[in-house]
């Protein structure tokens, strides 16, 4: 777990920080690249985030992540690989409230990765 | 009773199984891939029940290399399940095994962009635009690199275990007693197998594996059922008990033998909600050593499961050619020597997950 040095109001060059919870869930044939999922600059920390069900991750509680929101938005990638047929959905939360984009959902392309790099307000 | 302990295993193996995937085994319920491996299946035609534990789950994170476990164990009843059903007796046949091996990712390259990403993120935590430009350029490169490329991934892994089988065998038929008629055989072997598992996404996953085996002949014995009848006269009456059994006959051997599998999966999107993986070809070659009775023999065959992308179940039919070469003469039409079979899997991971390197 990252521990938080930055208070929620701090404020980058670039934007602000902000607070983000988020619920990913992929099928079975996934396997997502260690340290390639990362939210607003901030690394999310899948090793503790995963539950008891192997193919879902999420933030538990009031676990935050303190994230850069920057005016074109929050910067999300996700690198990942699997099978065809594969997928992964996310959902992510700021200050508890659900982003306008809702739910993302990516399937394996033709190299076999379910890869993500995107703003998303 | 022996049904009943045979019910009390089922339900004990379903309880305590954990996550996995699915793959399109073998007639025998058996494959080279051990990273696709189903934690429960069930083969209609043979009644093989099998389970396995493993920390798989931790494959859910790829990592430059990850060491892989498991524990696996599969029982049997050697006449099907049809002769359950009908009442028959139970000969059971059971293998428990461990393997351990390393599973090694070839997106070295992706994996220390991204491991350099987070020392800056960790290194920047005030978010600054140098941090946040570095970051950038590194994940143009991670696209460049993953645009050029499919992932792969080697899994070399050595698996290892014993299997037993209890049965009577039918063996001096002019001995004076019963006892000396029918043996009792507790047949106790093992296996050693080196593996290796070739992932190459989307698509395929190929599989190989070399083994050395302790096993027996009890597949091409033949079972018969006997009724003991015993009278005693009591006063004017006759007293008539029968008690039926069955037991094994021709001539049982223990040998050792060498084994080679090959498994090559083929995984596609067949609707928006389902799915197949298929093993379009495997290959089993079985060579028996220092055994002249036992002949080898060499098996090909097809398996494919459908199943559901957010189920639990999964079902699929195999084709499997038991003497492709007719090296055991017993039947010189080919069609005779195919077998055809149902398979039913089913992942328990929502019931109860386990994770044994917690």
């Amino acid at each position: 777990m990252k521990l938080f040095t930055l208070s929620a109001t701090a404020r980058g060059k670039t934007g602000k920080i902000i607070a983000v919870s988020y619920s990913l869930k992929k099928s079975a044939g996934v396997s997502l690249s260690d340290n390639g999922f990362n939210i607003g600059y901030t690394n999310i920390n899948l090793d503790q985030d995963q539950s008891t069900d192997p193919n879902i991750f999420s933030t538990k509680g009031k676990q935050k992540y303190l994230c850069l929101m920057e005016e074109e938005g929050l910067q999300v990638t996700l690198y990942a690989n699997g099978m065809s047929g594969d997928y992964w959905t996310l959902d992510i939360l700021v200050d508890g409230v659900p982003l306008n984009e809702g739910t993302i959902k990516v399937y394996t392309d033709t190299k076999g990765h379910l890869d993500y790099d995107k703003l998303i307000k | 009773m022996k049904k009943t302990y045979f019910l009390w295993i089922c339900i004990i193996v379903l309880c305590f199984s954990a996550q996995a995937q699915i793959v399109a085994e073998d007639a025998r319920g058996e494959s080279s891939i051990i990273t696709k491996n189903s934690n429960i299946s069930f083969n209609l035609n043979e009644a093989a029940l099998a389970a396995s534990w493993n920390n798989f789950r931790k494959l859910a994170i790829e990592k430059p290399i990850q060491l892989v476990w498991g524990l696996s164990a599969s029982g049997s009843n050697n006449e099907g399940l049809s002769d359950l059903f009908n009442g028959g007796k139970l000969t059971p046949r059971s293998k428990i095994g461990a393997f351990i091996g390393f599973r090694k990712s070839y997106q070295t390259t992706t994996l220390q962009l991204l491991k350099r990403i987070k020392e800056i993120e960790d290194a920047n935590p005030d978010k600054n635009e140098t941090s946040i430009n570095a970051i950038r350029q590194l994940n143009s490169q991670i696209q460049e690199n993953r645009n050029t490329r499919h992932s792969r991934s080697l899994t070399t892994y050595i698996n290892a275990g014993l299997n037993a089988d209890n049965f009577r065998l039918y063996k001096n038929p002019e001995a004076p007693s019963l006892s000396a008629r029918f043996e009792k055989v507790n047949f106790r072997g093992g296996f050693a197998d080196f593996g290796l598992n070739y992932e190459y996404t989307p698509r395929w996953t190929f599989g190989i594996a070399l083994g050395y085996e302790r096993y027996n002949n009890l597949d091409s014995l033949s079972n018969t059922n006997y009724t003991l009848t015993s009278s005693t006269t009591v006063n004017t009456t006759q007293l008539t008990t029968e008690s039926k059994f069955s037991a094994y006959q021709g001539t049982y051997i223990a040998y050792n033998r060498l084994n080679l599998k090959t498994d090559i999966l083929y995984f596609a999107r067949v609707s928006e909600d389902y799915r197949l993986v298929w093993n379009t070809l495997y290959t089993r070659l079985v060579l028996p050593l220092q055994e002249k009775q036992i002949h080898q023999v060499f098996q090909t065959g097809t398996a494919v499961n459908f199943y559901k992308s957010e189920g639990k179940f999964a079902g699929g039919l195999y084709l499997q050619s038991n003497d492709l070469f007719n090296n055991l003469r017993s039947t010189d039409k080919f069609h005779e020597r195919l077998s055809f079979g149902i398979v039913a899997k089913y992942s328990f991971s929502s019931i109860m997950g386990r994770d044994f390197t917690n």
